[in-house]
């Protein structure tokens, strides 16, 4: 009775998931597009490790693409790889190289265009112009996949995940390196980012445009050329992301330029040259974030309003923030500072006396970025002390007025 | 007392260059918008405007050019030049007065100004075949953008 039931199962297997081709050097079909031409909707097909050099690849049925370990698809630097145009496709285990570059065309290794329901998985992407470009799609699902740009010649090169008026997409535990932009959003609603690492993009680790209610959790985005870009969005939500060493004159931790009603929480940001930067922002909560070791921890432009910042921890950074104005609409509570020297004499863990987290040098500098050279000198350190008893040039109401006296467990 | 020459020279020349209002080649990667703080690296976008005091403001799209226009930061009067790099050629700035522009969706700039700057309107209109692009001067483009 036992085998009965497992004989019928896996004959109904069989009939749901459509038969299997073998692509490969020593088999009867030796072309994936011959493969392609041949397999109807549900079939799979496996493709045996070899060199495939067959120009553009276009896939318009509902296929499952299996590689093996040494499967390599090559666009021999002068076509895109492989084009999806359908429903319900699978891309596994498969090795893209060396697209083709246009300069009117975004020519990627795997471009996706009115798609739905289309997951790329454990695939390796090198040497593309874009790796993965995705529009008028939705449910898209880019999991596992290694990819690596070019790394010398640096304005042409795409972004790694390049994603285009599309929704309900789930980017996950990919690793990007080397691209223009390590993961790209224009148009993208209702989308997950999750557990990838960015690093080393000639731009930034991750770019967001006009892109609203998506989330970005876990991430790591280091040593990207200017950090992340979050643009003209609105409910994003930004959970347990690391941001590390994005060093340079204009390299941030985050660049928040134009979001609204977000929430930034949990994150790590270690070694920016500024932390977070903010421009035109309103409605953003940024709490139980750690910074650490920055130059500025946070720098807020006068056009932002109504960001609330609290149970932050600062630690170790050279200025902890930073900002162009004396008109200040944003509040500051129950966040540690390690520059606070105030005291707390009701024991009830928060300081007695407000601590102002802007010194009257960072102001200084942001009006004149060459005095930056004094940085560290005996006059500074006296006008800082000067500035703290008798305030003249630091916004008043820039304060913590509930600062914490011990370091938050976050 | 003998004048030293090389000095004078030297002086003379750095005085001299210090004021040449000119555009700067792009330090793709290095440098960044004025208006929208994105790092400049698309080699075929990207304008800059100089004032009559010389200094230099870069943008990754005319979108941004045009905000900045428009925002007032600068009078008009003070504007000595505005250029844009030829669609078609690295590094070759052209005064946005002089040439014509293809504006439509084939046209894929970094902050959706959809705008393509041409050398002279041949160009523009050979470009722009089989593309539903419209080919438009600076003026007209400047009351289309924001």
């Amino acid at each position: 009775m036992k085998y009965f039931f497992t004989i019928v199962f896996s004959f109904l297997l069989l009939i749901s998931f459509g038969n299997t081709i073998i692509v490969g050097p020593a088999q009867p079909i030796r072309s994936l597009k011959k493969a392609i031409e041949a397999a109807r909707d549900k079939d799979t097909i496996l493709i045996q490790s070899g060199l495939y050099k067959e120009g553009s690849i276009i896939l318009t049925k509902s296929l499952t693409l299996i590689g093996e370990k040494n499967t390599v698809l090559d666009g021999e630097k002068k076509y895109e790889v492989l084009l999806i145009s359908g429903n319900n496709v699978v891309v596994k285990g498969i090795q893209f190289r060396n697209s083709g570059y246009s300069a009117m065309n975004d020519f990627a290794s795997i471009k996706l265009v009115d798609c739905n329901n289309v997951t790329l998985e454990n695939n390796t992407v090198i040497h593309s112009y874009f790796a993965i470009h995705i529009s008028n799609t939705t449910n898209a699902i880019i999991r596992g996949n290694k990819i690596t740009g070019i790394p010398t010649s640096e304005q042409l090169t795409g972004n790694g995940i390049h994603l285009w008026k599309s929704n309900n997409a789930v980017i996950e535990n990919n690793h990007i390196q080397g691209h223009r932009d390590g993961i790209y959003f224009e148009f993208v609603t209702q989308s997950q980012i999750r557990n990838n690492l960015s690093e080393k993009n000639i731009r930034y680790g991750l770019h967001f445009m006009f892109s609203n209610d998506d989330n970005y959790l876990d991430n790591t985005f280091r040593n990207n050329g200017a950090g992340v870009a979050v643009m003209y969005s609105k409910r994003v939500r930004m959970e347990k992301n690391h941001f590390e060493e994005n060093w340079g004159a204009s390299a941030y931790g985050i660049l928040l330029k134009d979001i609204t009603d977000s929430h930034i929480k949990l994150n790590t940001f270690l070694k920016n040259t500024v932390g977070v930067y903010m421009e035109g922002s309103s409605r953003i909560e940024i709490q139980k974030n750690s910074f650490k070791n920055n130059g500025w921890a946070i720098k807020v432009q006068a056009s932002c309003d109504d960001n609330v910042f609290h149970h932050n921890n600062f630690t170790g950074n050279s200025f902890d923030v930073g900002t162009n104005g004396t008109m200040v609409l944003n509040k500051f509570y129950n966040n540690y500072w390690d520059k606070y020297d105030g005291y707390d004499m009701n024991k009830d863990g928060i300081g007695d006396i407000a601590y102002h987290p802007v010194s009257m040098y960072s102001m200084i500098i942001e009006q004149n970025p060459t005095t930056l050279m004094l940085f560290r000198s005996f006059m500074v350190s006296l006008l800082d002390k000067a500035e703290k008893a008798i305030p003249s040039l630091t916004p008043q109401n820039l304060l913590d007025d509930k600062p914490m006296m011990k370091m938050l467990k976050l | 007392m003998k004048p030293n020459y090389y000095l004078l020279v030297t002086i003379i020349g750095l005085a001299l260059s210090s004021c040449s209002a000119q555009p700067e080649p792009f330090k793709y990667g290095k440098d960044i918008c004025h208006t929208c703080k994105m790092g400049i690296v698309d080699p075929k976008f990207g304008c800059q405007l100089i004032t009559s005091k010389g200094k230099n403001f870069k943008f990754d799209d005319l979108v941004c050019l045009s905000r900045f226009i428009k925002s007032g930061s600068v009078q008009e009067k003070d504007i000595k030049q505005e250029v844009v790099i030829n669609f078609e050629k690295e590094n070759n700035f052209l005064d946005v007065n002089k040439i014509f522009f293809v504006v439509g969706p084939e046209v894929k700039s970094p902050m959706g100004s959809h705008a393509a700057a041409f050398a002279n309107k041949e160009a523009a209109e050979k470009f722009n075949t089989g593309k539903t692009g419209t080919i438009l001067t600076w003026k007209e483009l400047l009351l289309k953008l924001d």
